[in-house]
């Protein structure tokens, strides 16, 4: 393609798919929801503007949000901590579940439910950087789409694993790579009535196989 | 002077298409290239994925232009499937077509695979073998830079190297990952055997691509070109003097003497008509969207079989919690799988299956439920690393046969923006496909046994994975099938159809490399013609 096709082409790009883009002109949140977002997630510098999109999506998707997250401001007051783990072990169940409400976004990235089989569903972007569910694993895995060693890191033991004994050669392919045992193993019946829907434990799986 | 447009003219930019056009532009031909969709460069579908919500919707970061609807634009295609199972697949319609958003494995057939029903009595046979296709397989590992093992059994039976292989394959296996070390440590012991996975995202600087780096992100785009995908076909073919025309909807081809196809007509985002001639036709326009193309112009179609026998990889899928750290999500999105099942005896009575173990970082997969559990704080940091440690996911590629009544029609009561009708898809799975259901059951018991597993999601339902196989289908015999092993139609000598569609068996494994090995075939057989 030559240069002016492709400014042709760029001029006329729509946006992707889902209707599910940052919006430019989320506010800020309110000092006193951005304080509480970032005491429940430990970030103390987190961006209260991502703080405040999540709010104003979540209020979006449910109407009783915004009154119960009124209320759970005025609780944490209450608790008067700024021990994350102190807060939280003193919210009532009800006021986890506002809690929770506000910090999901701040974790997933997105509130609502995106479809993984439709461009239609009522998800909407709120970060992808500052997505906190990245940061518990960022030694190991990267954030997906950026880089996190050079060709083949992955081939090392994770960090923090102690790997178990495993077959010499076992980083090959091909000739040298660990030959199976010629006869298959015959599996444990809980694990086939698992596998087959009937129970979800062994233990499930084992009254089931026991009234069978 | 010449009276036509162009030597020849494609109809479908992807992987399929653009090989065919790179293969015409080399012999010296005048191509034209039709795409429905829109330009989209690697940076700006990049760009949309970092500020989309659905991570984990491959046609998201595309554009669902309403000329052009993608697979997942709402009641583009209309399904009629079973209770158990929702016919769901995947596809784009952009420069450069479906491969912009795979994973880029790239299976060989294996030589029985294109003998099915003369060996196992089910099926159909290829109207070609392995031998006849194999120089075409290794020039188009070349072209796409196809990273594998000659050195393992890829049929699971004990063959030694196994397809045999004129040629190595044109780079050389990544590392293996650690969860692949864990898997093939447990379940080696059990009698199955991990092998590598061929693909497409260069183990080292190929063709101008940089070798991968895991930045685990194949789907839906490969972040830094590693990975191949249709849009280096185009590239190559346009800097070869190929006129690329997008956003271009071809939607009738035109008859004339002889049954001869004289021309294509093909309708802009305007709703502006337009008609182009050329000595030969190509439709490369994906396996639903090429059936489709066909019988709105009703050609090709002398056998009844142009939208018939679509098949997919139609299998089963298990999530589940391993006692150990595993790690997924280190390097790419898959790099082994396991297929001890994927040519025995058996496939005279059931689906074959070949088991495939995704590599994808399981943050998003693990995380909305703990937050569902209302954890917070450091309870729920340390769950989030724990259970992405220990996630897994192993699913099935599984075989279908061709049938008649599973089939892909024009619905022409759901118009695109410019009037043209969208898809309706009757595809219903039968005892051949869900008599692997118990085999694989039992498999998947000892891979969760293995690792004393907490099931997340028993493998009982059933899912595509967006194969479409035998739409427009091959066979030596005009009455039964659609093209001849050159991909020619048996009713027009200057139209041919350069699609997975055409395979008569779908085996176990991803078509995209044996549709581009006959695409290739074909076009050198057209430069030969033209």
């Amino acid at each position: 393609m030559d240069r002016r096709q492709l400014l042709l082409a760029l001029a006329a790009i729509p946006l992707a798919s889902n209707a599910s883009f940052a919006q430019n002109s989320g506010a800020a949140a309110a000092p006193d929801v951005a304080a509480l977002a970032r005491l429940l997630i430990g970030r103390p510098d987190y961006s209260d503007v991502i703080i405040g999109r999540a709010q104003a999506f979540q209020a979006d998707l449910d109407a009783t949000f915004a009154a119960r997250l009124a209320g759970l401001v005025q609780a944490v007051a209450r608790i008067g901590s700024k021990d994350r783990e102190a807060v939280i072990a003193g919210l009532s169940q009800a006021e986890v579940a506002t809690a929770v409400q506000l910090i999901s976004p701040l974790y997933l990235g997105y509130t609502g439910s995106p479809s993984t089989t439709s461009n239609i569903d009522n998800s909407r972007f709120v970060t992808f950087l500052k997505a906190l569910m990245y940061e518990p694993t960022a030694d190991n895995v990267p954030r997906p789409s950026y880089a996190h060693g050079g060709p083949n890191y992955w081939t090392a033991t994770p960090d923090g694993v102690k790997a178990p004994p495993m077959p010499a050669d076992i980083l090959e392919w091909g000739d040298k790579s660990p030959k199976a045992a010629s006869t298959y193993a015959t599996p444990d019946p809980r694990y086939v009535v698992i596998c087959q829907g009937h129970a979800k434990t062994l233990a499930e799986a084992e009254a089931w196989l026991a009234k069978k | 002077m010449s009276n036509y447009d162009a030597d020849v003219i494609i109809i479908g930019s992807g992987a399929l298409g653009a090989n065919a056009a790179n293969q015409l532009a080399i012999a010296g031909k005048s191509v034209i290239m039709l795409e429905a969709g829109p330009v989209v460069p690697r940076w700006k579908a990049l760009e949309n994925y970092h500020n989309i919500s659905a991570k984990r919707n491959w046609c998201a970061p595309y554009p669902n232009v309403p000329w052009a609807p993608s697979a997942y634009t709402d009641g583009y295609i209309q399904a009629k499937s079973d209770p158990d199972f929702d016919y769901v697949t995947s596809y784009l319609r952009v420069v450069g077509g479906t491969t912009r958003h795979w994973a880029s494995a790239c299976w060989r057939l294996l030589p029985n695979d294109f003998k099915l029903h003369s060996t196992y009595g089910v099926g159909r046979d290829w109207p070609i073998s392995y031998d006849d296709l194999e120089p075409w397989y290794v020039q188009a590992e070349r072209e796409m830079g196809v990273v594998g093992t000659g050195e393992e059994d890829q049929s699971g039976q004990g063959r030694g190297h196994y397809p045999p292989r004129s040629a190595p394959y044109p780079l050389p296996p990544e590392g293996k990952p650690y969860m692949l070390q864990r898997m093939q440590s447990k379940l080696g012991p059990l009698g199955y055997q991990v092998t590598h996975e061929p693909h497409g995202r260069a183990s080292r600087p190929y063709d101008g691509r940089p070798a991968c780096v895991g930045n685990n992100m194949c789907e839906p785009v490969c972040p830094i070109g590693a990975m191949y995908s249709g849009d280096v076909h185009v590239d190559k073919a346009v800097a070869r003097g190929v006129k690329l025309l997008p956003e271009s909807v071809a939607f009738k081809l035109e008859k004339g003497e002889k049954n001869r196809i004289v021309a294509v007509h093909y309708r802009k985002p305007d709703g502006s008509d337009h008609k182009l001639t050329a000595k030969v036709f190509i439709v490369a326009a994906h396996g639903l969207e090429t059936p489709k193309l066909l019988l709105v112009s009703d050609v090709a179609n002398s056998s009844d079989q142009v939208g018939r026998n679509l098949m997919d990889h139609t299998g089963m899928s298990m999530n589940f919690l391993s006692d150990e750290p595993l790690w997924t999500g280190r390097g790419s999105v898959q790099h082994g799988c396991i297929v001890n099942r994927r040519d025995e005896p058996t496939r005279a009575k059931h689906s074959a299956i070949r088991y495939s173990f995704r590599n994808l970082v399981p943050n998003v997969d693990v995380t909305p439920d703990l937050l569902k559990q209302g954890l917070m704080g450091k309870a729920l940091e340390d769950a989030i690393r724990d259970r992405t440690s220990r996630f897994m996911n192993i699913s099935t590629m599984s075989e279908t046969l061709p049938s008649p009544t599973n089939r892909v029609q024009p619905n022409p009561d759901r118009k695109d923006s410019i009037g043209l009708p969208g898809l309706k898809v009757n595809y219903h799975l039968d005892d051949y496909v869900r008599g692997m259901r118990d085999q694989a059951q039992h498999d998947f018991a000892n891979f969760i046994g293995a690792f004393n597993g907490t099931m997340l999601d028993a493998p009982t339902g059933w899912r595509n994975q967006f194969h479409i196989m035998g739409t427009v289908i091959m066979g030596n015999d005009p009455k039964n099938s659609v093209v001849n092993s050159d991909l020619r139609t048996h009713d027009h000598e200057n139209l041919f159809l350069c699609t997975t569609g055409v395979m008569p068996s779908s085996a176990t494994v991803n078509p995209t490399l044996t549709g581009v090995a006959l695409s290739i075939r074909a076009a050198r057989q057209i430069a030969k013609e033209v």
